[in-house]
């Protein structure tokens, strides 16, 4: 029994030491199979594993305005992203993050069950956010650190920026344009890890430093630039146009003050927006110029000694020549005019006559093109548009006639504020600058632009004799309503036909150039009112106001006084017609009886068209005017509810009323907090609401 | 002879005694290596046991470490967002709204205001040689100082008209 164990257990011995053998050679195989056929593999696996390199991202370039306030910054912010395969419970975990990523639970629930491997939830995401999310540790949801870009003005200035996608990479604007510049160089962090990922003391490191893109510091100022946005808005709104664009300049030295289009988007949010609004529509987009292109017409007429101030034309009111018709846009015309007047009234087939036969094709083509017509100036932007200048004719056409008031021709919103900057500054065209340095992040810079002249377009005193035409639209014409008491405003009005598919639509495009002070400009301002639906659509009515306000805004932000001129002595009982011409009816007859006037009336119209004897006339006092109107249509005899449009933003109000054959008249910004008439009162279609806007949830002052 | 062999005796009673001391003092040293060897590996431990300390606490204090630096990148984070925040609270919509719903400021008129040159006016006024005054009222000059002075706080006060 014991000789019978004692063999047994020598047995299990020899076979346990057998097993183990096997096992040990089996275990030696395997791990010469791993070294030797697949030792380099697993050595990668496990270098990766320890030293997986980290990619340290560079900070993209801050974009300043002139003053060196930030517009486009990008700091390390958390976003929110998801592994749908992951979320055990994708309706609840909808529900739960909603509310703290402020997003809709629907859309929020449509991205969780969505196939793919991972989806962004949400990009910039507050620290507070980014806590009360980890705090849920939802399965399948994540938080991650990244660059993004922020815009903390939001939509200012936005169709100039463009904006960063959520790679940091600049997709349109100036990100776009400035990319290589802003991004800077990305760097790179191996360092040795354990296998939780935390980085292991005196284990092994080798970073490449990452070399941060360079700051841009453009010409635009922060503050007209908002002046200019919300005069915009105003101004669409006011005039029921479906876009509106403006460019500011500063005609000394080419500088792009502002340039502002609207609607407009906000840069934060991109992707809430229809890719139409991303566009810079000043610098990309052509138009027909219609009337405000006179001023180039008139100026090169003077310049080529076609014309002078002096010289007197008869207004044929119907211009049947070069084998078709130029009509007065007045009916019954203007009569016999001098030059300064045919400016003052816009007067069609004068400026017909100054471009096909007083200058020629031929001149006049040289001439618009070295205003910078027909070819790209040059803007550090993308997508500039060329405009559209006509090849000249041999002889005098009625393609040349045309363009002498702005039709058959193309222009870009800059081009025009760019050649009526020449004007002003004496002859001098100069090149758009957007972008005045680029400086590192310790303020060296790297590369200073200075101002670029062009080329001489006009002599200084060709310039000088205009600009006191243009001086004259403003005081005795149709742009009475850019004027700005102390700032001696010249400009030209200009009411654009619009052309689609082949033919003029019944909707117009209500203009406005102009700079001020006109006897030293420090401003240049180009107004568009695209497809007015408000009537009368004249330029005078709606575009001019705009640059107004704007420019008497700007030019006390940039400190420049106001300088009051001397009116001429008026013997006694006898009175100065006053310029009433686009103003409201009421405001015209108020300001007529105030200079002790009386009043009769042609025609019908909410907006004064001319008043007779021409404004500027001496009369005696007591003497009975023409006020005359527009031949508006009588709007149909309906009586219509006001709808209540308090709570509602600027663009909702306009819309709303716009819906019940209403007009608006905005007061302040914000939401709109009361509102006369007041909701529910009849009153005739076209009739004006004066809405008060002002912030959300605090009362009208 | 006999010496020799007392003294071989004596060698003999010498060495046995000298033969046993031998092995004690072998065991005694071999105890002594012993000791010593127990002594050298408790001290390798002991060193051991210390470095492990050390790199352990070495290790604990740089994962805190890194830890701080974790929490500084996030405290620099934060920094840069309430930045960003200031930066929006500055924004003119900002301000704006906030002056004209929260404030209840008013956009201003644009009000002419006509600076009174008092010096000048008083010196054109007097006569070059003073005529002695008569005695007058106090009504009397009360009424030449409004005749005087009307038009001009007329044209200065706030809200003038525009031109």
């Amino acid at each position: 029994m014991n000789r019978f164990s004692k063999l047994a257990v020598q047995r299990r011995i020899a076979a346990l030491f057998v097993a183990v053998s096997v096992l040990t050679l089996l275990l030696l195989l395997r791990l010469a199979y791993l070294q030797l056929w697949h030792g380099d593999r697993f050595l990668d696996m496990a270098l990766a594993q320890r030293f997986s390199p980290v990619p340290l991202l560079p900070d993209r370039g801050t974009i300043y305005d002139r003053n060196m306030v930030p517009l486009a910054t990008s700091i390390s912010a958390e976003a929110v992203y998801a592994v749908p395969v992951e979320v055990e419970d994708p309706v609840r975990t909808a529900h739960e993050l909603a509310p703290l990523l402020d997003v809709d639970a629907d859309w929020l629930l449509s991205r969780l069950e969505q196939n793919v491997r991972t989806v962004w939830l949400r990009l910039k995401v507050d620290p507070e956010t980014a806590r009360a999310v980890r705090a849920r540790a939802l399965p399948g949801i994540y938080i991650t650190e990244r660059p993004q870009r922020f815009y903390p003005h939001g939509k200012l200035a936005a169709n100039v920026l463009g904006f960063a996608g959520i790679d940091n990479q600049g997709l349109e604007g100036l990100e776009a344009y400035y990319e290589n510049v802003l991004k800077g160089t990305e760097g790179m962090l191996v360092r040795e890890r354990d296998a939780t990922g935390r980085s292991i003391p005196d284990g092994l490191e080798r970073r490449i430093e990452p070399t941060d893109g360079l700051d841009i510091v453009l010409t635009v100022d922060h503050v007209i630039q908002y002046i200019v946005e919300r005069e915009l808005e105003r101004g669409v709104l006011e005039s029921q146009a479906e876009m509106g664009i403006f460019v500011a300049v500063d005609p000394k030295t080419g500088d792009i003050l502002a340039m502002a289009t609207y609607p407009s988007f906000d840069p934060n949010h991109f992707s809430d927006y229809p890719p139409e609004l991303w566009k810079n529509r000043a610098v990309t987009d052509q138009f027909e110029p219609g009337s405000t292109f006179k001023v180039i017409t008139g100026s090169v007429a003077l310049e080529v000694g076609a014309a002078t101030l002096a010289s007197t034309y008869v207004d044929p009111v119907r211009l049947e020549r070069w084998g078709g018709v130029v009509n007065c846009w007045r009916a019954g015309g203007h009569g016999e005019q001098t030059f300064v007047e045919a400016l003052e009234n816009s007067c069609n087939p004068v400026f017909a006559v100054m471009s096909a036969d007083e200058i020629g094709p031929a001149r006049f083509y040289e001439y618009i093109r070295a205003f910078g017509f027909g070819g790209r100036l040059g803007i550090d932007f993308p997508g500039e548009g060329t405009g559209l200048v006509p090849r000249p004719t041999p002889n005098p056409s009625l393609q040349w006639a045309n363009v002498g008031f702005g039709q058959g021709i193309a222009v870009t919103p800059l081009q025009m504020a760019m050649a009526v900057a020449a004007i002003a500054n004496g002859g001098t065209l100069y090149k758009p600058r957007l972008v005045k340095e680029i400086r590192t992040k310790d303020g060296d810079i790297v590369e200073a632009r200075a101002p670029e002249i062009i080329r001489q377009v006009l002599s200084r005193q060709t310039a000088q004799e205009f600009i006191s035409a243009m001086r004259s639209v403003v005081a005795n014409g149709s742009g009475t309503r850019a004027d700005v008491p102390g700032y001696r405003v010249a400009g030209k009005t200009g009411t654009a036909q619009i052309p689609e598919h082949g033919r003029y639509i019944d909707l117009n495009m209500a203009t406005f150039v102009g700079f001020a002070p006109a006897d030293d400009p420090a401003i240049v301002g180009v107004v568009m009112l695209y497809k007015v639906h408000a009537q009368p659509s004249w330029g005078g009515t709606w575009a001019a106001p705009v640059f107004g306000r704007v420019v008497e805004e700007a030019l006390e932000y940039m400190g420049i006084p106001r300088r009051y001129e001397t009116p001429e002595p008026v013997p006694k009982e006898k009175v100065v017609i006053p310029n009433i011409r686009n103003l409201p009816a009421e405001e015209a007859e108020e300001r007529l009886a105030a200079a002790g006037l009386k009043v009769a009336h042609e025609g019908y119209g909410s907006y004064a068209l001319d008043v007779i004897p021409v404004p500027g006339t001496v009369v005696d006092k007591g003497t009975t005017v023409l006020l005359v109107f527009h031949e508006e249509e009588l709007p149909e005899p309906t009586i219509v509810t006001v709808p209540d449009v308090t709570g509602l933003s600027m663009r909702d109000a306009a819309f709303a009323l716009q819906e019940k054959g209403l007009r608006i008249r905005i007061q302040g910004t914000g939401v709109a907090t009361s509102q006369f008439p007041a909701p529910g009162e009849r009153t005739p279609s076209g009739s004006v609401v004066e809405v008060q806007f002002s912030s959300p949830g605090t009362s009208a002052p | 002879m006999i010496m020799s062999n007392r003294t071989s005796q004596k060698t003999h009673s010498v060495v046995a005694p000298h033969v046993g001391t031998g092995r004690v003092r072998r065991k005694q040293r071999r105890v002594h290596e012993a000791l010593l060897m127990a002594g050298c590996a408790v001290a390798l431990l002991a060193l051991a046991l210390v470095y492990v300390g050390q790199r352990t606490y070495i290790m604990t204090l740089a994962y805190k470490a890194d830890a701080l630096n974790q929490s500084v990148a996030d405290a620099l984070r934060e920094r840069e967002f309430l930045q960003l925040r200031i930066a929006q609270a500055h924004s003119l919509a900002h301000v704006e709204q906030v002056a004209t719903g929260k404030l209840g400021m008013v956009r201003p008129e644009a009000t002419q205001y006509v600076v009174l040159d008092e010096t000048a006016r008083i010196a054109s006024s007097e006569p070059a040689t003073p005529a002695p005054e008569k005695p007058r009222g106090f009504i009397a000059i009360a009424v030449d100082w409004v005749a005087q002075h009307w038009p001009r706080l007329e044209t200065a006060e706030a809200g003038g008209e525009r031109r």
